[in-house]
């Protein structure tokens, strides 16, 4: 009973998120703000929505967050080696880089870094844990993968196409590695350290 | 780095044949014949057919890593992505290896620890190096 609300729960958030995110592509201005206010209006309605286990996903918070920055280090490695092969085959479409780094260099405020930081956690509740876990405890890992694609979606009214395949790729283990670990610290850590290290300690481009 | 990488291919080159080679022993050690024998006959050709292909293809790029190590390290286009494909293809062997067969369940000598942690140098150390011809290629080291 409640796997099937939480798949049917899990289905209407993916397919509403797409149209709230276009809507506010025309009412709020800039990248971080306009991601902040959507995970603003979706993590609480994804927390009333879906009913999950959540002293079993928040559990052994020191040695799950330790797995997610080890996984992230290694994510951080395939997106370095994956980056490197599409700006050789590729170099057209590996320039779209240059755009989302220059949203950063354009403002680089303490407000921005604040919201990167609220958007993430905000990934997490909202792509990870409401419609990821739902949708792999019916469909395994093809639960995964509809997650990947429904983040990857998110990302498609404003966001790059290589923005956008980033997301589909490194939403799917993240996707997967909640999976596996039922543990929101794992998936989370990998997702802010891989993100830091992305955007401001070793940049891509 | 380069000539490390140059050695480090050489011995994958080297390994990849063994390993092509030995593919032989493991069919007769995991008794392959007898469970054919049970299976539809369609089914057993054309799991002989993948077995063969994949054998062949392990012989062939062992070959070219072997006598052609430089050819996988010459920065180019065409280096770089036939070092991603070979990184990923025995990234993958080793994954399969460590999270999807079960080696300890295996008849004979093939299933002894120090078989399968010879197998597993092998795959981790043919991985290796083409990861390290990959990173070259793309310019980690330079």
């Amino acid at each position: 009973m409640t796997q099937s609300r939480n798949v049917k729960a899990a289905i209407a958030i993916a397919a509403l998120s797409l149209p709230l995110m276009y809507g506010l592509l025309h009412v709020v201005d800039g990248v971080f703000a306009r991601m902040a206010v959507f995970y603003a209006v979706a993590t609480p309605a994804c927390l009333l929505a879906v009913k999950l286990d959540w002293k079993k996903l928040l559990r052994d918070l020191p040695r799950m967050a330790g797995l997610g920055l080890a996984l992230a280090l290694v994510l951080y490695c395939f997106a370095w080696v994956g980056f490197g092969l599409i700006r050789r085959v590729f170099p057209e479409f590996a320039a779209q880089s240059h755009e989302f780094y220059g949203w950063m260099r354009d403002d680089g405020s303490l407000v921005m870094w604040l919201l990167i930081l609220f958007v993430i956690v905000g990934e997490e509740i909202v792509w990870r844990v409401a419609v990821t876990l739902p949708l792999v405890e019916k469909w395994k890992h093809w639960g995964v993968l509809a997650g990947a694609a429904g983040f990857a979606a998110m990302h498609l009214p404003w966001g790059p196409p290589l923005l956008i395949l980033a997301a589909f790729v490194f939403g799917g283990c993240w996707s997967f590695i909640i999976w596996r670990t039922q543990s929101l610290w794992c998936s989370l850590a990998s997702h802010l350290l891989w993100d830091a290290m992305v955007m401001w300690i070793a940049p891509l481009a | 780095m380069d000539d490390l990488t140059l050695w480090g291919l050489r011995i994958a080159g080297g390994g990849q044949i063994a390993l092509a080679l030995l593919h032989r022993v493991a069919m007769r050690e995991l008794a392959w014949r007898e469970d054919f024998a049970r299976i539809r006959p369609l089914n057993a050709r054309l799991f002989k057919g993948l077995f063969g292909y994949v054998t062949c293809m392990n012989f062939l790029f062992g070959l070219l890593t072997l006598l052609g190590p430089g050819l996988l390290l010459d920065h180019s286009t065409l280096a770089l992505l036939v070092a991603a494909f070979l990184a990923a293809f025995w990234t993958a062997r080793v994954m399969l290896q460590l999270f999807y067969y079960r080696w300890r369940e295996a008849p004979g000598f093939v299933g002894r620890w120090y078989c399968r942690a010879m197998l597993m140098s092998g795959f981790v150390g043919i991985a290796l190096a083409y990861w390290l011809a990959l990173c070259c290629n793309l310019g980690a080291f330079a």
